[in-house]
């Protein structure tokens, strides 16, 4: 699982063309997420994993529709 | 696909841009050794952020679909309120903009 | 650090086979019970550049012909197996059958709504209503976009579906993605074109057909 440095994010948006903005909005920003996912980290050491799919399908259950 | 339609002005194509990179370019949480306290105020506020977020959608939801009494919309709208007031006043005793409330999710995505 | 990489999900299998992914891997199909997982196994997850997501795209746009429901994935959706894979869709199955269902048959146009200042949010709350229900239809109209309520109408039935999303940064005020049947696009941008003088002081630019990216998510 890798995250794109700021300078990446730069190099892929550095165009004018507006289809290719678009691209880069439907394949980075949108699509399916198939588990919210981020490392945590303390003094440069990734220690826990944190999968937030399991926090969304529980607040699902806790506030969906009870009538 | 083709854009066939009349090219869209460079002001137009750099607001595009920012906001673009504002939405992708979000970094991996970790905590500063410098500020600790603050990292973790930062991670614990993105996390509450992002269920006020869903709440607030199915809110809206249960609303525009008259599945809430008059009551139950009053009661939901001032928690609510008081949530998004609650986590800016917290964020901005720790120095954090809404921007820094905004936790890289998914593989590379934004988490709100 | 290689692994199974995610393309999307389809509702059903492709009529022929699915051919190779942006590494030259034989694609492969997960079934999760029901959505079927097209994957790939991979080295590593490519980094996002021009050339890598307009590749990701195109391998999934030469599936149209041969799949009716196609959600693409995220770029850069890695997971360690496929056992991972199915755990991780596992509780969102139902809802990822109900979004394949939604998008069948369609296709994304891609519009960005410009213009210097937002529409003003008409106050329509009925007098008496309290703080909280006012917040609520605050929040609410934040999340609309009505600045193109006119080409709304011209189009009528064409559109599937929306999401809209403001970002108040202008000249860009927000983003609106339509869900329309394959086959449409060009009936849309007609649509968009004759709708232009409608919509002053706001303009429309309008990319697409798009796999229906946006979609994924209910409303």
């Amino acid at each position: 699982m890798t995250t794109p440095s700021r300078a990446t994010a730069r190099e892929v948006l550095d165009t004018t063309d507006s289809s290719l903005l678009d691209l880069v909005d439907n394949l980075l920003n949108r699509g399916v997420v198939i588990s919210g996912e981020v490392m945590l980290g303390l003094a440069g050491v990734d220690l826990v994993y944190l999968r937030v799919s399991a926090l969304l399908c529980a607040a699902d259950r806790v506030i969906g529709e009870r009538r | 696909m083709s854009a066939r339609r009349p090219p869209i002005e460079v002001r137009q194509i750099e607001s595009l841009r920012a906001e673009l990179e504002r939405q992708a370019g979000a970094p991996r949480w970790n905590a500063d050794p410098e500020d600790v306290q603050r990292s973790v105020a930062q991670l614990v506020l993105t996390l509450v952020e992002f269920l006020r977020q869903l709440l607030e959608r199915q809110a809206i939801r249960r609303m525009e679909r008259d599945s809430l009494t008059a009551e139950e919309t009053e009661d939901i709208g001032v928690a609510l309120m008081r949530l998004e007031e609650t986590v800016r006043d917290l964020a901005g005793r720790f120095g954090l903009s809404s921007e820094d409330l905004n936790l890289d999710l998914g593989p590379l995505g934004r988490l709100l | 650090m290689s692994g199974v990489y995610l393309y999307a999900l389809l509702g059903g299998a492709p009529a022929d086979t699915p051919g190779v992914g942006v590494c030259d891997e034989p694609l492969r199909l997960v079934d999760l019970g029901g959505p079927l997982a097209l994957v790939g196994d991979v080295a590593a997850a490519l980094p996002p550049s021009p050339a890598t997501l307009t590749a990701q795209d195109a391998l999934l746009r030469r599936l149209v012909p041969a799949v009716e429901a196609i959600l693409p994935a995220r770029f850069g959706t890695l997971l360690a197996d496929d056992a991972a894979l199915v755990e991780a869709l596992g509780p969102r199955c139902r809802e990822l059958a109900q979004a394949l269902a939604r998008v069948a048959g369609c296709e994304q146009m891609t519009l960005r709504v410009w213009g210097e200042q937002a529409a003003a949010a008409p106050e329509a709350e009925s007098a008496g209503a309290g703080p909280g229900a006012r917040y609520l239809a605050a929040r609410r109209r934040a999340r609309q976009v009505p600045e193109v309520e006119a080409l709304r109408q011209r189009l009528g039935g064409l559109v599937r579906a929306e999401r809209a999303e403001r970002h108040d940064r202008p000249p860009l005020l927000a983003t609106v993605q339509h869900l329309v049947a394959r086959g449409e696009s060009a009936r849309y941008l007609a649509e968009v074109d004759a709708a232009g003088p409608a919509l002053h002081p706001w303009r429309v630019t309008v990319t697409g057909p798009w796999l229906p990216y946006a979609f994924g998510e209910a409303a």
